[in-house]
């Protein structure tokens, strides 16, 4: 299991949150350094000889700026001062972050019992609420372009946290700024960023219908009976919910349905009922039936070419509930509450969908489903299954490394675990470096077809040495595997080898528990196989086609100069 | 429940909040013998979790029983006499400081 190694940089006593970090009871397994507080900016300054994972740096905003202390005591200090000095402490993480794989910043609070100048406490110019508002706006944009620099929303935690937020207590006796409950808020945060930035955070929530997505027994109630809308409190609780629901696929997440009900009489439900916000095109899949829950929701992400890891399970009853979680313990199953006007808050309250990234392809990611729908009704209607891909009009563009497809690049790098040749997780900041060094190689893929683009979804690499190419990454998003996609990248490899003169290339598995599909591809791609090795070799000499139902783009080798 | 009692139940859930803390081989175990400071004694807090454990507590009396107190301040750590330094000799001296109404309410 991976240990995520962090150091805590403040100005004030993190011990306690080093210790939720270092002893919770869930994963990620993190160990947590603590800096000596008050040594902010030397700690800054110095360098990452331990190979930490990620850096917090965690300040109170007067000792960032002395100007906004003085104005903690009334005195009046030009707020662009105070700005003056936040743009300072920005450049130090800037320059810090240049050597971190990830640094996490919260935001500045103020103690709660601090009253500033009242009803004039927003007011321009004056109120300390107002500038300490600035200056975390500041922050933001200061850090906008860093994409390695992530702000974390401490006003959550102290929202979160009732009165147990600040104790003056505990600075008196230990110099620890803040009560134990925001630690173990931000610990929760912390743990959360650990999993997105592994991609791990959710991909697809499966709901019930009867009693989840609407109220009442579709089955006994017929369509027109069931609660959902209207002049009702519970029938307008479950239209919020399902509004909640299809705000989270404009952030990528897909939904599916694992329902013990008749198919057809739901699938009418669903796109009859006037009331429905979701309606069937917005769902990736579903599994309609009598059968067990748990078996179906392993169908449907089987479908859908996800992992149960990736998935969200929601029933109103316990008694799913603890099936599904019990027979499938990688699938995550949250409390729900009985009570129907607290579905909508309880989902927007789920941390599990927090992603360091969004990408263009994440915000496509519904649309792409359905188009793959589609693409599966069309193949039912062909014998070949060649026959079926020649009319789906493939493209594949290649494209080199860029600073503008470099985050996609990275982010399929480390979330891609079944067609993955060696599966090493890489950050932005290292794969450049990597990409930098002379006879190193990256391509990206872009595929599309007839029923629309799926974005950057391959990458391929190689370390030239002497007259051989090792392939260091063979990776391929399951959205596009199976469609002629690896065989066409597998010929890209051969191109561009060619280009550089080379005699043979060469591929050495690494396996893990998920790449089966990447060793099964390469088994049959025709590359000579050493099993004691683990290697696959193609001597250049023989042509490697690329197969007929794709139509390939690819740049030269090199920029023209 | 007996006031003596109540400010067991308390302390246990003083110890349970302190235990979160800590790495599994060090957690308290939650009876009256269980030692919280001693110098000498392996187990015990460190100061540290001296402080956790003290405020966890003073905001459950409060909370539970209405009572304000400042435990650092109203139980003095002399050479001799350690207020703090088993979960059966704590309850006895707060119930002490409640016999005594020394407290702020």
């Amino acid at each position: 299991m991976k240990k995520h190694r962090c150091l805590l940089i403040s100005d004030f006593n993190v011990e306690n949150l080093a210790s939720y970090l270092n002893h919770g009871k869930t994963e990620p397994v993190i160990e947590a350094t603590a800096t000596p507080y008050g040594q902010t900016v030397p700690s800054l300054m110095g360098k990452n000889d331990q190979d930490f994972d990620f850096l917090v740096v965690w300040t109170q905003p007067q000792s960032i700026s002395a100007s906004f202390g003085q104005a903690l005591n009334f005195e009046r200090i030009s707020h662009d001062q105070i700005l003056k000095e936040v743009d300072e402490y920005c450049s130090l993480l800037i320059q810090r972050a240049r050597q971190e794989s990830h640094m996490l910043i919260p935001s500045w609070v103020m103690p709660t019992c601090f009253r500033g100048y009242g009803q004039l406490d927003m007011r321009e110019g004056l109120g300390l609420a107002n500038v300490l508002s600035k200056m975390n706006i500041r922050l933001a944009e200061n850090l906008n372009e860093q994409k390695n620099i992530f702000i974390l929303n401490a006003q959550k935690w102290v929202e979160s946290s009732g009165q147990k937020v600040f104790n003056p207590k505990m600075w008196y006796m230990a110099k620890i700024a803040f009560g134990n409950e925001i630690f173990r808020h931000a610990a929760g945060d912390i743990r959360n960023f650990c999993q997105a930035v592994n991609g791990q955070y959710k991909k697809l929530v499966i709901v019930d219908l009867d009693d989840t997505l609407w109220g009442g027994i579709l089955g006994d109630e017929g369509i027109k009976n069931i609660r959902l809308g209207g002049h009702d409190p519970i029938g307008e609780a479950f239209v919020d919910f399902q509004k909640a629901l299809r705000a989270l696929t404009n952030k990528g997440i897909l939904l599916g349905i694992a329902s013990k009900n008749d198919e057809a009489l739901a699938l009418e439900a669903i796109n009859q009922h006037p009331e429905m916000v979701l309606k069937q095109k917005n769902f990736a899949g579903w599994r309609i039936n009598w059968k067990d829950k748990a078996q179906n929701i392993v169908d449907l992400v089987s479908e859908l070419n996800l992992g149960l890891q990736s998935v969200v399970f929601i029933d109103d009853q316990p008694i799913e509930r603890a099936h599904v979680k019990e027979t499938l313990p990688e699938v995550y199953v949250p409390e729900w509450p009985h009570d129907k006007m607290l579905y909508a808050s309880t989902l927007l309250g789920l941390s599990c969908f927090d992603m360091p990234f969004i990408s263009q392809e994440d915000l496509n990611r519904s649309a792409m489903y359905a188009s793959e729908q589609k693409r599966k009704d069309l193949k039912s209607s062909f014998g070949s299954y060649d026959d079926w891909l020649k009319t789906l009009d493939i493209k594949v563009q290649v494209e080199r490394m860029d600073s503008g497809n470099i985050q996609r690049i990275v982010q399929l790098l480390n979330k891609t675990n079944q067609m993955n040749l060696t599966t090493r997780r890489l950050s932005e900041e290292e794969f450049r470096e990597w990409a930098e060094i002379e006879n190193h190689w990256v391509w990206a893929i872009r595929v599309s077809d007839k029923f629309g683009d799926s974005g950057l979804t391959g990458i391929i690499s190689l370390d030239v040495g002497g007259n051989k190419g090792r392939v260091i990454d063979f990776v391929l998003s399951c959205r596009v595997m199976g469609r002629k996609i690896e065989e066409t990248m597998a010929h890209v490899l051969y191109y561009y080898a060619r280009e550089l003169n080379l005699n043979e290339i060469y591929a050495e598995f690494v396996p893990t528990e998920r790449n089966k599909p990447c060793f099964d591809f390469l088994q049959s791609s025709g590359f000579s196989h050493d099993q004691a090795t683990r290697q696959f070799r193609w001597n250049l000499e023989k042509k490697y086609s690329l197969p007929p139902s794709i139509e390939l783009e690819r740049p030269a080798l090199c920029y023209e100069s | 429940m007996e006031q003596h009692e109540k400010i067991i139940s308390l302390i246990f859930r003083a110890i349970d909040e302190v235990n979160e803390f800590l790495p599994p081989e060090s957690r308290l175990e939650k009876t009256s013998e269980t030692v919280l400071s001693d110098k000498f004694a392996q187990g015990a807090l460190d100061s540290l979790g001296m402080v956790n454990f003290i405020i966890a507590l003073e905001q459950l009396i409060d909370q539970e029983m209405g009572v304000s107190l400042s435990l650092a301040d109203d139980l003095i750590i002399s050479e001799q006499h350690n207020p703090f330094q088993t979960v059966g000799i704590l309850a006895d001296n707060i119930s002490v400081l409640f016999k005594n109404n020394k407290m702020v309410h």
